[in-house]
């Protein structure tokens, strides 16, 4: 899976993977073949179609109006999958008007410009995941989650009342009961 | 010097022989979802593997990587991973595991989240350690329902390594390459043959002779309960809280 985002990425036609031989997944996924090796004969490997999504998106807790992107949280593959995917857009608690620059890697994962289509500002834009050191997971509301999704009919009353019901962001934020003075730091 | 033998929990004793699996200099890697293996790792670091580079996901301490989870699977599948972990739903006779679903792959009973790398990692990670918490004839089959890494290569396909050993709160058992089956080798207290054999899905191989039960000294007790405790709780703050005891 990340040697075929990787080579989504890279731009490569397909990539060849270890392992994977004997496994039920090959019976299931028409982008993995086996077929052999071109360098060295008679060895059956696993290739992969690249995986090029066509949208991809990050929160960031800044984004500039260039599209330069702080994702919270260093040690990421944000970039292999920025670059794997046709559109990029990011949504950032607050776009500011200096440019950003890969400062603090263990902190944030840096997006540049050039591989950030559309920039969106939404603040609580993790919700109900969390944001750095903004703030954390809202566990009442995850706990809500879990709990209406064991059955056909409550999760149909959940989606409406938050991801059908709201008419925008602002309206979900209010809805799930938000506001600016909670957010730390 | 005798040791006095101490209560403990299986996931205790079970991190204790993970981590006597563990060898000095070895590249030691933790996948998600694995508190037992992680706490092995720490606790051999601390012992008698000081040198092992230990790899942990979800950790900031054991991460020395500058991107995300894929620098793991790249690194194990350059050849470069000496031991990792690996779980699953169910795991049969024939070393197979699965991560996928419970029943029939169209309509199942149960779906999991999948593979994550485990039938990539199953063959180019030097020694892979199984670990299931619960040792019954659900999780222990003849047959899994879906092979999601296989425990048995093909012909002329390349693998690195595969399955050596597999741990339980009742039993430890090594893989036997030649006739490509799990072989009891040890008991953990509270069990006995008869137990393991009841609760597995598949018929047993003895090793011979059985290893002595297997049980923590107070030595790593201590360790595992102080230092690699302290840690964990950044990792796996629920598992560190709720099954390694406070010294």
């Amino acid at each position: 899976m990340y040697s075929m985002v990787q080579a989504g990425s890279m731009g490569v036609p397909f990539v060849a993977v270890r392992g994977l031989m004997g496994s039920d997944i090959l019976n299931y996924r028409s982008d993995l073949r086996v077929v052999e090796n071109p360098f060295q004969e008679k060895e059956p490997v696993v290739v992969g179609q690249p995986i090029r999504p066509d949208v991809a998106v990050f929160h960031a807790v800044q984004a500039d109006r260039w599209g330069n992107s702080l994702i919270p949280g260093g040690m990421r593959d944000d970039l292999m999958m920025a670059r794997a995917s046709r559109w990029v857009v990011v949504t950032a608690e607050e776009i500011v008007d200096k440019e950003l620059k890969d400062e603090n890697g263990r902190i944030h994962t840096f997006l540049p410009a050039i591989d950030v289509d559309q920039v969106v500002h939404s603040p609580w834009g993790a919700h109900p995941g969390s944001c750095g050191l903004l703030y954390g997971h809202d566990e009442a509301h995850i706990r809500e989650y879990i709990e209406v999704a064991q059955e056909e009919r409550t999760f149909q009353a959940y989606v409406d009342k938050y991801v059908y019901g709201p008419k925008n962001h602002s309206e979900y934020v209010s809805r799930v009961g938000l506001t600016a003075r909670e957010k730390r730091g | 010097m005798a040791e006095t033998i101490p209560e403990y929990s299986p996931e205790e004793l079970m991190a204790v022989i993970i981590s006597r699996e563990a060898r000095n200099q070895e590249t030691i890697g933790v996948g998600a979802a694995s508190p037992i293996p992680a706490a092995g790792s720490i606790l051999a670091e601390q012992l008698h593997a000081p040198q092992a580079t230990i790899i942990i996901l979800g950790s900031e301490e054991y991460y020395p990587f500058p991107a995300g989870s894929s620098e793991l699977h790249f690194l194990a599948q350059r050849g470069e991973l000496d031991l990792f972990f690996l779980s699953g739903i169910q795991i049969d006779r024939r070393g197979n595991i699965n991560l996928h679903v419970v029943g029939d792959y169209k309509a199942p009973s149960l779906r999991l989240p999948g593979a994550y790398g485990s039938a990539m990692l199953y063959y180019m990670a030097h020694r892979v350690i199984l670990f299931r918490t619960e040792h019954t004839r659900r999780t222990f089959v003849e047959k899994v329902d879906f092979i999601t890494a296989a425990g048995l290569t093909p012909q002329n396909v390349y693998r690195e390594g595969g399955p050596t050993l597999m741990v339980t709160p009742k039993a430890m058992l090594a893989w036997d390459k030649e006739a490509g089956e799990w072989a009891l080798t040890a008991i953990l207290p509270g069990s006995s043959v008869a137990d393991v054999q009841e609760n597995t899905g598949f018929p047993l191989r003895m090793a011979s002779p059985l290893a002595p039960a297997l049980r923590p000294t107070d030595r790593e007790l201590r360790i595992l309960r102080t230092i690699v405790r302290e840690k964990l709780l950044r990792i796996y703050p629920e598992f560190a809280e709720k099954k390694i005891r406070n010294f």
